[in-house]
């Protein structure tokens, strides 16, 4: 009896020291992706390139006056971002600057990352969402702070992201119908109010409930579901609706983004990306590739109760939507790298799935195999984490001097004078 | 022969800028100077060969040119050549990420026993984060721990590769290793012979 009592506590005590080593290893992923996010804003807002940041923060700042004039939002973009960002101006209690937007787009930034990591987490567990949500942090940092186009801060792909990440929580892991579909739905209306490129994750989702659709999966759900889906649209564009006609540039502004949306978008022959564009995907695509072998050693053994095949389902879903990013983004006629930004979650899922079948692989191996294995895998992540994150450090560091408030508030009111006049 | 001729190539390089604007004096000063970095970083490997590990002369030849490439690629363009700014921080983590690379695999899957040296690598990992984040340092002086365990980690990626009756997954995890690690030192290689041949040039043009 005396020997099971002591077996009884090794164990708690055990498991105790997995929680502890879990929670500090949680704290330091957490810690690590705050530093990185902040690192990226710094160098993306004190970028001495002031162009689509201050463009849209006008927009905004003009946009929740009491009369606004009508020709006050950018032409080719949804109001979305605007009405979403536009709030802040009349709340702050400071002069208005470009800075006052600062919070808001961490805001969202940092909620799109928590999406994202629950998604991983449910996907694959808590290693998989650790390693594949800093790789969504560094990568998404990168693209937006190493933009040749224009300066990284306040772009809309910075704000679109969490209702697709919303949309994607929504088809993937809410099992309820209504639910699942309303939240689906109210994401893919408010991102696509947000930025036109949601097309992809939007046309993903469509491809993928077809695709369960035809694989004869629950087809009357799958139909009860989408019908949520149109509803949680609706849902998303009636208060956007609302305020652009209380405004009274509903009309104009829809008929604005049918005549000039199109200029961005493009059919081209394909070619191959330069290494520095796929380099922030370095660390996803490494896990996507090992990944990849894992689920073909796990398939070639024919075990019948092999989780393998309850997640086929979701890895077809990650795998169109990826695709669908790669060809929004190669069709834009401008070669910006932020459009790469939109990438980026798809990878880290993929990523994710490839850090949970690696793991199952790994188990079936034996202690020295396994070990070796692992260490492999650890160092060449943290040298490709280390290696992507260096940058984004070194040009926050660079721009970090450069940021000056009062400059910001100055330069705000000689952009406003200039888009006023133009009218 | 081929790490004399790697050195004495580089530390040419090195000296270029000084003697193209008439400072002779202050190209040996420089050359004098870089040389003993260089002899200080190289210094392991040797004391490796006496302590009896296998293939040090590879090892040497790999760090004289991980120590020398940042020097001669950047110096001879007039940039800084230690790791004294931001970008020049990012600049050397890529030149040595094949020594980290490997030399993280090499203490990572040693035995716990030698816990002096593998708190020495943290030690020195964590020095290199801070440098990176803007701490003074140099990245090539810290990375030296990681050089002293590259032989084990070649040693367990090659067994990892080269082993019959490896597991496939096992064999392909050590095949990515090789890839990123040869992909870093590709990058390296061109970063020096570019700044070779932007060092040399105005020689051949005058002659």
């Amino acid at each position: 009896m005396r020997h099971a009592d002591h077996f009884a506590d090794a164990t708690t005590a055990e498991r105790g020291r997995r929680r502890g080593r879990a929670a500090m290893a949680s704290l330091a992923i957490v810690a690590s992706a705050l530093g990185i996010h902040t690192a990226g804003r710094v160098a993306a807002f004190g970028s001495p390139h002031v162009v689509d940041s201050m463009t849209y923060a006008v927009a905004a700042y003009r946009l929740w006056q009491a009369d606004p004039a009508p020709a006050v939002l950018v032409s080719d973009k949804p109001p979305g971002q605007a009405i979403l960002t536009g709030w802040a101006f009349p709340a702050w209690p400071a002069e208005a600057s470009r800075a006052t937007l600062a919070p808001i787009e961490t805001a969202f930034m940092l909620a799109a990352y928590a999406i994202f990591a629950a998604i991983a987490l449910r996907v694959g567990g808590g290693a998989a969402a650790a390693v594949a949500t800093l790789g969504l942090v560094i990568a998404v940092n990168s693209y937006n702070a190493f933009d040749s186009t224009t300066d990284g801060f306040n772009l809309a792909e910075n704000y679109v992201s969490l209702p697709i990440l919303l949309a994607v929580f929504g088809h993937v892991c809410v099992r309820s119908v209504g639910v699942g579909g309303v939240l689906t739905g109210a994401g893919l209306g408010l991102a696509l109010a947000v930025k036109q490129t949601a097309l992809a994750v939007t046309a993903a989702i469509l491809l993928h409930s077809l695709y369960e659709l035809l694989s004869g999966k629950a087809v009357r759900s799958r139909a009860v579901r989408l019908e949520w889906t149109l509803l949680g649209v609706g849902l998303s564009w009636l208060p956007i609706a609302a305020f652009m006609q209380a405004q009274g540039l509903l009309g104009r502004q829809i008929r604005d983004l049918f005549e000039h949306s199109a200029a961005h978008v493009a059919v081209r022959a394909p070619e191959l990306p330069g290494a520095a564009l796929v380099a922030p995907l370095f660390p996803l695509l490494l896990w996507m590739v090992i990944g990849g072998a894992a689920r073909v050693t796990l398939g070639q053994r024919s075990d019948p109760s092999d989780v393998n095949r309850t997640g086929r389902s979701t890895v077809v879903f990650a795998a169109v939507w990826f695709t669908c990013e790669l060809a929004m983004a190669s069709l834009m006629t401008k070669p910006a790298e932020h459009y790469a930004q939109l990438v980026v979650p798809p990878a880290a899922l993929l990523a994710a799935m490839g850090v949970s079948a690696t793991a199952r692989a790994l188990a079936s191996l034996n202690f020295h195999a396994r070990k070796h294995a692992v260490v492999c895998l650890a160092a060449m992540t943290a040298g490709l984490f280390v290696s992507t994150t260096a940058p984004i450090i070194s040009l926050a560091r660079r721009n970090a001097p450069t940021i000056d408030l009062e400059r910001e508030h100055a330069r705000f009111e000689i952009a406003l004078q200039r888009a006023e006049a133009v009218e | 022969m081929v790490v004399l001729t790697v050195e004495l190539l580089s530390l040419l390089v090195v000296a270029m800028p000084a003697v193209a604007y008439g400072n002779a004096g202050g190209g040996a000063v420089r050359i004098a100077v870089e040389a003993l970095v260089v002899a200080m970083i190289a210094a392991m490997p040797i004391i490796a060969r006496r302590k009896g590990r296998r293939s040090p002369t590879v090892f040497c030849a790999a760090l004289l040119f991980a120590a020398l490439t940042p020097l001669a690629g950047d110096h001879a363009r007039g940039w800084p050549a230690r790791t004294s700014d931001a970008f020049s921080a990012a600049r050397d983590l890529n030149v040595l990420m094949p020594a980290l690379l490997v030399g993280g695999v090499g203490v990572l899957a040693s035995r716990t026993r030698r816990f002096v040296r593998r708190a020495i690598v943290f030690v020195a990992a964590a020095c290199m984060i801070a440098t990176v984040a803007g701490a003074p340092g140099d990245l090539r002086v810290l990375a030296i721990p990681f050089w002293w365990h590259v032989p084990a980690g070649v040693r367990v990626i090659g067994r990892m590769v080269a082993r019959p009756r490896v597991p496939a997954l096992s064999r392909a995890i050590a095949a990515c290793a090789i890839v990123v690690a040869v992909g870093y030192g590709w990058t390296a290689l061109k970063h020096w012979m570019s700044g070779v041949g932007i060092a040399i040039a105005p020689l051949l043009a005058d002659g």
